[in-house]
């Protein structure tokens, strides 16, 4: 009863259908731009962050995972987790085009989030405001 | 071991410190910023009375599951979108945790 009480200050989720995702993706240095202009024009996309990063891995990890640099761009999009499969698609896909474009991807799902009015926005963006009041 | 979760917090640069204030008065023991580049569609601004400004400060804290709400609405109250600060929070959860001494009960 208690823990149900405090959740009114947060977004309950019902459904998975109203679930929010972090897609997580790290490339090569220089590379955040292709990923992140694909996520929020073709993969429905409203909130993208890039973050540089330093892999620490050894070289036959690098090898392994197809990765050259040790320099590292991190991309995360907040999305619905209804966009996950999109996602994944579309960066398996940039992972093939060459080996320089190779990386890693992975999503947590997000637990609880503040404030009404940013969750409606990494949900439906402006389009779909209407939607909430 | 209690379950932890860990927060993220995005706010507009500079205001990583009332992020970390807001959550430590809630018990939240330390936490870790990074700096980041954010990139909405148009309009953005509309939707989260928010200017658009390309640098953020992602700031990273680890607290209890039962704290998380409170620490939530704290980061909320001290740096949401309707402050300087306008940031955005929302959790994760942990799966495992070590090294961490999260001893503070409030």
């Amino acid at each position: 009863m208690a823990e149900q009480k405090a959740n009114k200050n947060t977004v309950l989720y019902d459904d998975d259908s109203q679930r929010l995702s972090l897609f997580i993706v790290i490339v090569n240095n220089g590379l955040a731009s292709i990923y992140k202009n694909c996520f929020i024009n073709e993969c429905n996309c409203h909130y993208v962050l890039t973050l540089q990063g330093r892999g620490t891995a050894t070289k036959e990890m690098y090898r392994m995972l197809g990765l050259t640099q040790v320099k590292k761009d991190i991309i995360i999009a907040i999305t619905p987790k209804s966009n996950l499969n999109e996602l994944f698609y579309r960066t398996r896909e940039q992972f093939i085009v060459s080996k320089r474009t190779k990386g890693v991807a992975f999503s947590i799902d997000l637990t609880s989030i503040i404030n009404l009015k940013a969750y409606k926005y990494f949900m439906y963006g402006i389009e779909e405001d209407k939607y909430g009041k | 071991m209690e379950n932890k979760e860990l927060i993220i917090a995005i706010v507009n640069p500079g205001n990583s410190d009332l992020v970390m204030n807001a959550a430590k008065e809630q018990g939240a023991g330390g936490g870790t910023v990074l700096t980041a580049k954010g990139t909405g569609r148009k309009g953005i601004e509309k939707i989260l009375d928010m200017p658009v400004q390309q640098d953020k400060e992602l700031v990273l804290i680890v607290v209890e599951k039962s704290k998380r709400d409170r620490v939530l609405k704290a980061i909320n109250d001290n740096c949401g979108l309707d402050t300087a600060g306008h940031g955005v929070a929302f959790s994760i959860p942990v799966s495992d945790a070590m090294g961490f001494h999260i001893n503070r009960d409030k």
